[in-house]
């Protein structure tokens, strides 16, 4: 096995090292994607041993199965033949030359756990990561709410997680920050922390993915730089309040940030947006009511923003059902609210704005 | 009226021209052209002509305002070479062009961050220069990672 491996190492060594540098680089990955697919399965196997490739390729044949799969380690060889062919380009001095605020900017644009592992590199690295300018909390994997609940473990590790890197975090601002995780209501204390360490740092877009039961009261306000804010599954969104001073809000998204019962989604959303309204809006340039129910009091909603919000481009509505309806009654139903809104909304909208009845 | 063109010089002494409403996307140039009206040669010590040179034709582009964003990317996927990528950079850097330098640290990003330890050393030609004391206590600092 070993000497298989070493063999093929060679000959991939004299690729790079064929005629022409760049011959291997100008190849499109098809063409390497359909080379493997021709060789022998143990061959490719093999090849996952060479020092480059990921060792992870080897778990469970059926990753090895089809050919298509071999497209991610052809994409580890074209990887590396990024610096591979141009060696001879890389002049010695080059990273010293660069100033940190390039590898920096490299580091934030790394998914967190990666842009903190660059630590590790060396001295010059260490402390870098710590200036990122994002932190996107991405759980390994997607926790369902019960599974999480269920777990208090992976819960409190997640905080944890969040809080020490939080603590490190020298920048002295953040492009975007972002939790996701079901977190139950033991949470909610460290979650305002979150959001005020993220305000503090004049978060651009600050994203709560909470399928939880986050309560968002009155933290949000004067944040005067907040462009993109995106709640997701804050089950007691309670009347929030954004405002401030040159509230430069852009992007307003809220999914599934349920009252305490069904109907009220889209009040509380409105209780949320009314705020928004208060005065003439200059930027804000889409909406989207989710849970329109063509009542009184969201047609008024409807109406604030068209005449409030004057860079408004698209408006989205999505309408819930007057009532459960049966399987069978469903798309009859859903037509039918989707046509109560446009009704009551067409003649409103003004032109140059997108109405979209989802 | 004439469009007015600048003249950039690289490192290695070779000079680059380019008309004034182009370059002033580099708001390093814009500056100075605010200031003194750059007439002369505008030295730029730190960039290769290699780089100026791709750094021009960046500049140089006509696409669309909504077709720009997708123009960038593909401007620096075609240069997949990670030590282009940051000499590119570094000249986006000092000449202030936002765009292009995110552009470029976006696709280094990219292209190693399927990279374990080693071949991101290997790639960005980084050498460990730890002591084992400091190794272990960065490991010991790793513990609470998730």
């Amino acid at each position: 096995m070993h000497q298989v491996s070493s063999a093929i190492h060679e000959s991939w060594d004299d690729l790079y090292n064929l005629g022409s540098d760049d011959l291997l680089s100008r190849l499109p990955n098809e063409i390497l994607v359909s080379i493997l697919s021709k060789l022998p399965l143990r061959d490719v196997v093999v090849t996952s041993k060479l020092s480059w490739s990921i060792p992870y390729f080897l778990e469970g044949k059926q990753f090895l199965s089809t050919p298509i799969k071999y497209f991610h380690w052809v994409r580890q060889i074209t990887k590396k033949r990024c610096y591979s062919s141009s060696y001879g380009r890389f002049e010695d001095d080059l990273l010293s030359r660069l100033p940190d605020e390039i590898l920096v900017s490299i580091i934030s644009k790394l998914p967190l756990r990666d842009a903190v592992v660059t630590s590790k590199l060396s001295r010059r690295w260490r402390y870098l990561w710590c200036l990122t300018d994002r932190l996107v909390f991405e759980a390994r994997e997607r926790w369902s709410f019960i599974d999480a609940l269920s777990n208090k473990e992976s819960s409190s590790k997640y905080m944890s997680w969040v809080n020490h890197i939080i603590h490190q975090h020298k920048g002295p601002t953040i492009d975007k920050f972002k939790i996701c995780f079901a977190l139950d209501e033991n949470a909610n204390d460290a979650i305002d922390e979150w959001i005020k360490f993220a305000i503090s740092k004049n978060v651009h877009m600050l994203e709560l993915d909470l399928s939880g039961h986050y309560c968002l009261k009155n933290i949000l306000t004067n944040c005067p730089v907040l462009e993109h804010l995106s709640i997701f599954g804050s089950l007691n969104l309670v009347n929030p309040e954004i405002h401030g001073k040159g509230l430069v809000l852009k992007n307003l998204d809220m999914s599934f940030c349920a009252g305490v019962n069904y109907c009220g989604v889209g009040k509380m959303n409105a209780e949320v947006l009314k705020q928004l309204t208060q005065k003439p809006h200059q930027r804000l340039e889409v909406i989207e009511i989710d849970g329109y129910d063509d009542g009184a009091s969201d047609l008024e909603l409807a109406m604030c923003f068209v005449l409030n919000f004057v860079a408004l481009k698209k408006l989205v509505i999505k309408p819930i059902m007057k009532l459960r309806p049966t399987v069978h009654e469903i798309s009859e139903e859903k037509n039918a609210a989707r046509n109560r809104a446009r009704q009551q909304l067409g003649p409103i909208i003004p032109a140059g704005v997108e109405f979209i009845v989802l | 009226m004439s469009k007015k063109t600048l003249t950039l010089m690289s490192k290695d002494k070779q000079l680059f021209n380019i008309e004034e409403h182009l370059a002033v996307q580099s708001v390093t140039i814009r500056n100075m052209v605010k200031e003194d009206g750059a007439s002369s040669v505008i030295p730029l010590p730190r960039v290769d002509s290699e780089t100026l040179a791709l750094v021009i034709e960046y500049l140089n582009r006509q696409q669309a305002p909504e077709e720009d964003e997708d123009y960038v990317k593909k401007f620096v996927d075609e240069r997949g070479e990670i030590p282009t990528l940051l000499e590119l950079a570094q000249a986006a850097l000092d000449l202030d062009i936002k765009k292009l330098m995110d552009a470029a640290c976006m696709k280094v990003a990219d292209l190693i961050k399927d990279f374990t330890l080693e071949e991101v050393r290997e790639a960005l030609r980084i050498e460990n220069d730890r002591t084992p004391e400091e190794e272990k206590a960065i490991r010991d600092e790793f513990q609470w990672a998730f």
